[in-house]
């Protein structure tokens, strides 16, 4: 049930910026619909287009455009643009035509990843079905001892296998949630000035605590509290599979639902908090904005019918870069989190696989290690993908927020 | 706090791995049978050995409070407010003009600074003022006030911060 849940909740994130991209470039043209009756639309275009590029030239971009250096996959999906170059593109429609890249980045992404995994599990098939083997074929000479320690021998091996691979794993994860957390660095200021610059003045003042929150507290409580809890469970379902007669199955099962408990927790005050304050806020702003746009639509007796509204064309564009920001922010995410959270899938049902080979040669101890630590290898999975989703919502609220135009 | 964490885990592995040492040497026979589940009191003894100390112990979350408090750019909405400002004083000097009312300078002082827009004060100039044939009223008083009527419309200001100039 939790688990499904992961999956469900990585398969928005990686859905979401397409979403949000599609449903946001609507906005324009609604906007559109309602100044055009005045206006031709082709000045209209150049008007905001224009308006646009003036404030493009403003933002300052630079810490986003060094985040995105810095990445290679981020790069790929950008397809070499920079990221105001990618911002403006959005703005002008062109994102739906990149998703076919983006899946076929995915494919070469599992099958890399495959290959890479593949001796690895070659080895400990190998080795297990070689100490299987001997178990089975041993003279009857020592008696009990010699199958123990085969016993002993392809266990230590398979763990020194599985174990350099944990530790890369863990490596992936913590520098993993260290880029989200320096991408919600840059990306928070500009959406929250750009917040500011269409009216959202009451919405800044609640999304810019759950920001700092979310990229202080929580990712904290996931580094130094849930890694380390990690780990602990991983040691002890390595020391548990020792022995027959010593098993500390329940307590690792208490140490992963901690882990699953704390999670959850988080995730769900977090998003109910954030989602609840920032709704409230946005109609407060959206009723703000509106009012002050009827006062001056009702005080018009006849002039008010031909003109330009140059100051909504400048509200217009921004809240069209807040909304793009937030969205080439979400493709930055994708890029990031794709490779990381494919290989960890990966490794997870490699060594799910692994156990299922292995389990029929006899050796339960060594299976059962296997399979342990593949439920762990999902804990791993399961943080990468909350502090992804609280990101992704909270981006989501933003470019929601004070689109009334 | 992590460090004893650490410990205890690390013990625990310890013990465990002991236990399977001895049991692995021992001969087979009657003593192994108690030596193991002395061992597992040992492991049971060591599991719970840090939960008394967990009582009454005051956990300091301080490094994980807020520190972070993130800076809006400046420029940007300074030159943002600029842009409303010009678009609000655009607007205004246009309506007039297409009231009939030419050569009229209309200039808006906003507070360009603040996060929160706001329009602090309209200066219109009138000296220049060319009154054309289409224009409603001719008396300088009548223009006076539909021109006050038409900055009214476009910018949500008090009635006395519109300031005229003969």
């Amino acid at each position: 049930m939790k688990k499904s849940l992961y999956y469900l909740f990585l398969i928005c994130i990686f859905i979401s910026p397409f979403i949000f991209i599609n449903s946001y470039l609507i906005s324009p043209s609604q906007y559109n619909i309602e100044i055009l009756k005045a206006s031709t639309e082709n000045s209209l275009e150049n008007e905001i287009e224009n308006s646009v590029n003036d404030q493009l030239d403003d933002l300052d971009v630079s810490e986003l455009e060094d985040l995105l250096n810095s990445s290679e996959n981020v790069e790929d999906l950008f397809q070499g643009k920079t990221f105001l170059e990618k911002i403006a593109s959005i703005i002008n429609g062109e994102f739906a035509e990149d998703s076919n890249s983006v899946w076929e980045a995915l494919l070469n992404l599992v099958f890399d990843n495959l290959l890479s995994f593949l001796p690895i599990i070659a080895t400990v098939i190998a080795v297990s079905i070689l100490g299987g083997m001997i178990q089975n074929l041993k003279p009857n000479l020592g008696g009990k001892s010699i199958g123990s320690v085969v016993h002993f021998v392809t266990y230590g091996v398979v763990v020194i296998l599985v174990f350099t691979v944990i530790m890369k794993m863990i490596s992936v994860t913590s520098s993993t949630l260290g880029s989200i957390k320096s991408q919600m660095d840059a990306v928070f200021p500009i959406l929250l000035t750009m917040l500011t610059a269409v009216g959202g003045t009451v919405s800044v003042s609640v999304y810019q605590p759950a920001m700092a929150l979310l990229t202080t507290i929580i990712i904290n409580i996931f580094t130094i509290f849930l890694m380390p809890l990690f780990l602990i469970s991983t040691v002890l379902s390595l020391v548990s599979n020792l022995s027959n007669n010593i098993k500390l199955d329940k307590f690792i099962s208490f140490i992963n639902s901690l882990f699953k408990w704390v999670i959850g927790l988080v995730f769900t005050i977090f998003i109910g908090f954030a989602s609840i304050q920032g709704i409230t806020a946005g109609s407060i702003d959206g009723l703000s904005i509106k009012t002050a746009k009827f006062a001056i639509k009702s005080y018009v007796p006849i002039v008010g019918s031909y003109i330009s509204d140059g100051l909504y064309i400048v509200l217009a564009s921004s809240s069209l870069i807040k909304n793009a920001v937030g969205a080439c922010g979400l493709l930055m995410l994708v890029g990031t989190i794709l490779a990381p959270v494919i290989e960890l899938i990966i490794f997870m049902l490699a060594l799910k696989l692994i156990a299922g080979i292995i389990e029929p040669l006899g050796d339960g101890k060594v299976a059962s290690f296997v399979s342990t630590i593949s439920k762990n290898m999902a804990l791993l999975i399961s943080m990468i993908v909350a502090v992804s989703f609280m990101y992704v919502i909270l981006t989501g609220l933003v470019m929601c927020s004070a689109n009334i135009i | 706090m992590f460090s004893s964490v650490s410990s205890w885990i690390l013990s625990i592995a310890g013990v465990i791995s002991l236990s399977v040492i001895v049991e692995l040497m021992l001969p087979e026979g009657q003593i192994n049978k108690y030596i193991r589940s002395i061992f597992s009191f040992i492991i049971v003894l060591v599991i719970i050995s840090p939960l008394p100390s967990l009582i009454g112990k005051n956990f300091n979350f301080n490094d994980l409070s807020i520190s972070q408090e993130y800076e809006l750019q400046e420029d940007y909405i300074y030159q943002l407010n600029v842009y409303k400002t010009e678009a609000i004083q655009n607007e205004i000097s246009s309506d007039i003009e297409n009231s009939g009312y030419k050569n009229v300078i209309v200039s808006v002082s906003s507070e360009n600074f603040s996060t929160n827009f706001k329009i602090k004060s309209v200066y219109v100039e009138l000296s220049n003022l060319v009154i054309s044939e289409n224009a409603k009223h001719k008396n300088i008083i009548d223009i006076e006030n539909e021109i006050l009527n038409i900055v009214l419309s476009h910018a949500k200001v008090d009635r006395a911060e519109v300031y005229f100039e003969k």
